[in-house]
Protein backbone atom coordinates (compact mmCIF):
# COMPACT_ATOMS: atom_id res chain seq x y z
CA UNK A 1 0.00 0.00 0.00
CA UNK A 2 1.64 3.10 -1.25
CA UNK A 3 1.81 6.17 2.18
CA UNK A 4 0.48 9.16 0.80
CA UNK A 5 1.31 12.47 2.16
CA UNK A 6 -0.84 13.67 4.53
CA UNK A 7 -2.34 16.48 2.47
CA UNK A 8 -2.64 14.64 -0.52
CA UNK A 9 -4.68 12.21 1.39
CA UNK A 10 -7.02 14.77 2.13
CA UNK A 11 -7.12 15.65 -1.16
CA UNK A 12 -7.81 12.06 -2.56
CA UNK A 13 -10.13 11.80 0.40
CA UNK A 14 -12.32 14.38 -0.78
CA UNK A 15 -11.95 13.60 -4.67
CA UNK A 16 -12.69 9.91 -3.89
CA UNK A 17 -16.11 10.84 -1.68
CA UNK A 18 -17.11 13.18 -4.59
CA UNK A 19 -16.66 10.38 -7.08
CA UNK A 20 -18.58 7.99 -4.99
CA UNK A 21 -21.67 9.91 -5.05
CA UNK A 22 -21.15 10.69 -8.79
CA UNK A 23 -20.78 6.99 -9.37
CA UNK A 24 -23.91 5.94 -7.04
CA UNK A 25 -25.86 8.37 -9.69
CA UNK A 26 -24.37 6.67 -12.53
CA UNK A 27 -25.31 3.17 -11.21
CA UNK A 28 -28.77 4.55 -11.39
CA UNK A 29 -29.07 6.64 -14.95
CA UNK A 30 -26.67 4.16 -16.86
CA UNK A 31 -24.94 1.17 -15.17
CA UNK A 32 -23.10 0.36 -18.31
CA UNK A 33 -20.67 3.22 -18.15
CA UNK A 34 -20.97 3.20 -14.27
CA UNK A 35 -18.76 -0.10 -14.79
CA UNK A 36 -16.49 1.28 -16.83
CA UNK A 37 -15.43 3.71 -14.34
CA UNK A 38 -14.94 0.96 -11.84
CA UNK A 39 -10.93 1.16 -10.59
CA UNK A 40 -8.82 -1.45 -11.78
CA UNK A 41 -7.43 -3.69 -9.19
CA UNK A 42 -3.86 -3.09 -10.46
CA UNK A 43 -4.46 0.71 -8.96
CA UNK A 44 -7.07 -0.32 -6.09
CA UNK A 45 -4.25 -2.31 -4.03
CA UNK A 46 -2.28 0.67 -3.77
CA UNK A 47 -4.59 2.96 -2.49
CA UNK A 48 -4.93 3.34 1.08
CA UNK A 49 -7.57 2.36 3.30
CA UNK A 50 -9.53 5.04 4.04
CA UNK A 51 -9.55 6.16 -0.19
CA UNK A 52 -10.45 2.05 -0.78
CA UNK A 53 -13.22 2.77 1.76
CA UNK A 54 -15.03 5.30 -0.77
CA UNK A 55 -14.52 3.08 -4.05
CA UNK A 56 -16.98 1.07 -5.39
CA UNK A 57 -17.97 -2.52 -4.10
CA UNK A 58 -16.40 -5.50 -6.47
CA UNK A 59 -19.37 -7.65 -6.69
CA UNK A 60 -19.31 -11.77 -7.58
CA UNK A 61 -21.69 -13.64 -6.50
CA UNK A 62 -24.83 -15.61 -6.87
CA UNK A 63 -27.74 -13.87 -6.53
CA UNK A 64 -31.42 -14.02 -5.87
CA UNK A 65 -32.62 -11.95 -8.25
CA UNK A 66 -35.81 -10.67 -8.58
CA UNK A 67 -37.76 -8.50 -11.60
CA UNK A 68 -40.97 -6.78 -10.25
CA UNK A 69 -43.59 -5.33 -11.95
CA UNK A 70 -45.43 -2.29 -10.51
CA UNK A 71 -48.86 -0.34 -11.61
CA UNK A 72 -50.90 1.92 -9.50
CA UNK A 73 -53.73 0.56 -7.65
CA UNK A 74 -57.35 2.01 -8.57
CA UNK A 75 -57.31 5.43 -7.36
CA UNK A 76 -53.57 6.03 -6.05
CA UNK A 77 -50.85 7.61 -7.46
CA UNK A 78 -47.34 5.79 -7.92
CA UNK A 79 -44.01 7.79 -9.26
CA UNK A 80 -42.14 4.96 -8.97
CA UNK A 81 -40.41 2.95 -11.38
CA UNK A 82 -42.42 0.22 -13.77
CA UNK A 83 -40.05 -2.35 -13.52
CA UNK A 84 -37.94 -2.99 -10.42
CA UNK A 85 -34.79 -5.28 -10.01
CA UNK A 86 -33.32 -6.49 -6.71
CA UNK A 87 -30.91 -8.94 -6.21
CA UNK A 88 -30.07 -10.52 -2.55
CA UNK A 89 -26.47 -11.96 -2.20
CA UNK A 90 -26.49 -13.12 1.03
CA UNK A 91 -27.59 -11.01 3.60
CA UNK A 92 -26.96 -7.90 1.28
CA UNK A 93 -29.71 -6.87 -0.44
CA UNK A 94 -29.03 -4.74 -3.56
CA UNK A 95 -31.21 -2.22 -5.58
CA UNK A 96 -30.23 -3.50 -9.50
CA UNK A 97 -29.56 -1.99 -12.28
CA UNK A 98 -28.99 -3.56 -15.63
CA UNK A 99 -28.20 -3.16 -19.16
CA UNK A 100 -28.06 -5.31 -22.70
CA UNK A 101 -29.27 -9.17 -22.36
CA UNK A 102 -29.33 -8.57 -18.84
CA UNK A 103 -32.42 -6.55 -18.93
CA UNK A 104 -34.15 -9.60 -20.04
CA UNK A 105 -33.61 -11.82 -17.69
CA UNK A 106 -36.42 -12.72 -15.69
CA UNK A 107 -36.08 -13.48 -11.33
CA UNK A 108 -34.07 -16.35 -10.77
CA UNK A 109 -32.78 -18.05 -7.98
CA UNK A 110 -29.20 -18.77 -8.66
CA UNK A 111 -27.97 -15.91 -11.06
CA UNK A 112 -24.47 -15.55 -11.51
CA UNK A 113 -23.46 -11.80 -11.26
CA UNK A 114 -20.59 -9.97 -11.70
CA UNK A 115 -20.44 -6.10 -10.83
CA UNK A 116 -20.20 -3.09 -8.65
CA UNK A 117 -22.15 -1.60 -5.77
CA UNK A 118 -22.31 1.66 -3.88
CA UNK A 119 -24.13 1.22 -0.89
CA UNK A 120 -27.44 -0.31 -2.18
CA UNK A 121 -27.08 0.04 -5.92
CA UNK A 122 -25.79 -2.42 -7.67
CA UNK A 123 -24.88 -2.32 -11.54
CA UNK A 124 -24.90 -5.86 -13.11
CA UNK A 125 -21.95 -6.64 -16.28
CA UNK A 126 -24.10 -7.84 -19.91
CA UNK A 127 -22.47 -11.04 -18.88
CA UNK A 128 -22.21 -13.87 -16.17
CA UNK A 129 -18.37 -14.59 -17.24
CA UNK A 130 -15.65 -12.04 -16.97
CA UNK A 131 -11.68 -12.17 -17.45
CA UNK A 132 -9.87 -12.18 -13.85
CA UNK A 133 -7.93 -8.50 -13.45
CA UNK A 134 -4.30 -8.28 -13.37
CA UNK A 135 -3.60 -8.53 -9.03
CA UNK A 136 -6.97 -9.00 -8.48
CA UNK A 137 -7.29 -11.75 -5.74
CA UNK A 138 -8.76 -15.14 -6.66
CA UNK A 139 -12.50 -15.63 -4.99
CA UNK A 140 -11.14 -19.62 -4.32
CA UNK A 141 -9.18 -22.60 -6.15
CA UNK A 142 -9.68 -21.87 -10.02
CA UNK A 143 -11.87 -25.05 -11.22
CA UNK A 144 -10.11 -26.53 -14.31
CA UNK A 145 -12.92 -26.58 -17.26
CA UNK A 146 -10.44 -27.72 -19.84
CA UNK A 147 -9.20 -31.25 -20.59
CA UNK A 148 -5.26 -32.30 -19.64
CA UNK A 149 -4.63 -32.77 -23.14
CA UNK A 150 -5.27 -29.23 -24.43
CA UNK A 151 -3.91 -27.40 -21.08
CA UNK A 152 -0.93 -26.66 -22.99
CA UNK A 153 1.09 -25.61 -19.18
CA UNK A 154 0.60 -26.28 -15.45
CA UNK A 155 1.33 -21.67 -15.21
CA UNK A 156 -1.93 -20.51 -15.14
CA UNK A 157 -1.53 -16.66 -15.65
CA UNK A 158 -4.35 -14.29 -14.85
CA UNK A 159 -5.52 -13.93 -18.70
CA UNK A 160 -6.44 -17.62 -18.62
CA UNK A 161 -8.67 -17.35 -15.75
CA UNK A 162 -12.26 -16.84 -15.38
CA UNK A 163 -14.65 -15.48 -13.07
CA UNK A 164 -18.27 -16.08 -12.77
CA UNK A 165 -20.58 -15.57 -9.53
CA UNK A 166 -18.02 -15.54 -7.12
CA UNK A 167 -15.90 -18.64 -8.73
CA UNK A 168 -12.85 -18.75 -11.00
CA UNK A 169 -12.24 -21.04 -13.84
CA UNK A 170 -9.37 -21.93 -15.53
CA UNK A 171 -9.69 -22.15 -19.07
CA UNK B 1 -99.55 65.08 -16.24
CA UNK B 2 -99.44 62.28 -18.79
CA UNK B 3 -98.77 65.14 -21.89
CA UNK B 4 -95.58 65.96 -20.04
CA UNK B 5 -94.27 62.41 -19.66
CA UNK B 6 -93.69 61.63 -22.97
CA UNK B 7 -91.38 64.94 -23.62
CA UNK B 8 -89.99 64.67 -20.50
CA UNK B 9 -88.55 61.52 -21.09
CA UNK B 10 -87.46 61.98 -24.48
CA UNK B 11 -85.28 65.35 -23.27
CA UNK B 12 -84.27 63.05 -20.44
CA UNK B 13 -82.62 60.44 -22.75
CA UNK B 14 -80.84 63.41 -24.98
CA UNK B 15 -79.39 65.12 -22.06
CA UNK B 16 -78.19 61.66 -21.43
CA UNK B 17 -76.77 61.09 -24.81
CA UNK B 18 -74.78 64.59 -24.72
CA UNK B 19 -73.32 63.76 -21.47
CA UNK B 20 -72.03 60.37 -22.55
CA UNK B 21 -70.49 62.06 -25.41
CA UNK B 22 -68.85 65.33 -23.64
CA UNK B 23 -67.97 63.57 -20.71
CA UNK B 24 -65.93 60.58 -22.57
CA UNK B 25 -62.33 60.76 -21.51
CA UNK B 26 -60.01 62.30 -24.02
CA UNK B 27 -58.38 59.84 -26.86
CA UNK B 28 -60.52 57.09 -26.40
CA UNK B 29 -62.04 55.88 -29.94
CA UNK B 30 -65.60 57.24 -30.99
CA UNK B 31 -67.57 54.27 -30.70
CA UNK B 32 -69.40 54.78 -33.75
CA UNK B 33 -66.42 55.54 -35.72
CA UNK B 34 -63.50 53.79 -34.23
CA UNK B 35 -61.79 56.64 -34.65
CA UNK B 36 -59.64 58.39 -32.21
CA UNK B 37 -60.33 62.11 -31.43
CA UNK B 38 -58.57 64.55 -33.25
CA UNK B 39 -55.52 66.38 -31.02
CA UNK B 40 -55.74 62.81 -28.19
CA UNK B 41 -52.93 60.82 -27.56
CA UNK B 42 -53.37 57.36 -29.51
CA UNK B 43 -51.34 54.57 -27.31
CA UNK B 44 -49.54 52.53 -29.71
CA UNK B 45 -47.67 48.73 -28.23
CA UNK B 46 -44.09 49.21 -28.07
CA UNK B 47 -42.07 45.91 -28.19
CA UNK B 48 -40.38 45.24 -25.01
CA UNK B 49 -37.02 43.93 -25.37
CA UNK B 50 -36.98 40.18 -25.05
CA UNK B 51 -33.75 38.93 -22.25
CA UNK B 52 -31.45 36.51 -23.03
CA UNK B 53 -32.18 32.63 -22.28
CA UNK B 54 -31.41 32.20 -18.60
CA UNK B 55 -28.87 29.98 -17.54
CA UNK B 56 -30.20 26.85 -15.74
CA UNK B 57 -27.26 26.19 -13.54
CA UNK B 58 -26.93 29.77 -12.45
CA UNK B 59 -29.48 31.54 -9.60
CA UNK B 60 -28.99 34.98 -11.63
CA UNK B 61 -27.13 36.81 -14.08
CA UNK B 62 -24.92 38.13 -10.72
CA UNK B 63 -24.51 34.44 -9.74
CA UNK B 64 -20.62 33.80 -10.79
CA UNK B 65 -20.57 30.70 -8.02
CA UNK B 66 -18.50 27.65 -10.33
CA UNK B 67 -20.00 25.49 -11.83
CA UNK B 68 -20.48 21.93 -10.39
CA UNK B 69 -18.05 19.65 -11.92
CA UNK B 70 -19.72 17.65 -14.69
CA UNK B 71 -19.17 13.18 -14.45
CA UNK B 72 -16.07 12.78 -16.51
CA UNK B 73 -14.21 15.82 -14.45
CA UNK B 74 -14.97 13.94 -11.02
CA UNK B 75 -13.86 10.58 -12.75
CA UNK B 76 -10.60 12.07 -13.94
CA UNK B 77 -9.94 14.38 -10.90
CA UNK B 78 -9.37 11.27 -8.88
CA UNK B 79 -7.60 9.12 -11.67
CA UNK B 80 -5.26 11.59 -12.04
CA UNK B 81 -4.63 11.82 -8.25
CA UNK B 82 -4.67 7.98 -7.65
CA UNK B 83 -2.23 7.03 -10.50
Amino acid sequence: MAEAPPASLETGLALAEQRRVTLKSLIRSNPEAALLQAIPWRLRVRLPEEIVAQLEERVSATAKFSVLAAVPAPGRDYDGPAIRRTARIGDAFYEAHVYGTRAGVNSKDQLPVEGIAVDDQLAILDSPLRRLEADEPLPGDPVPVVSPEHDGGSAATASQIWVSGGRAYEL
Amino acid sequence: MKRYLVPGAALLVLAIAFLSVWLRPSGQPDAASGQAQAGSVVPVPVPMPVPPPADPLRLSPADTSPRPPTTDAVFGEFLSWAE
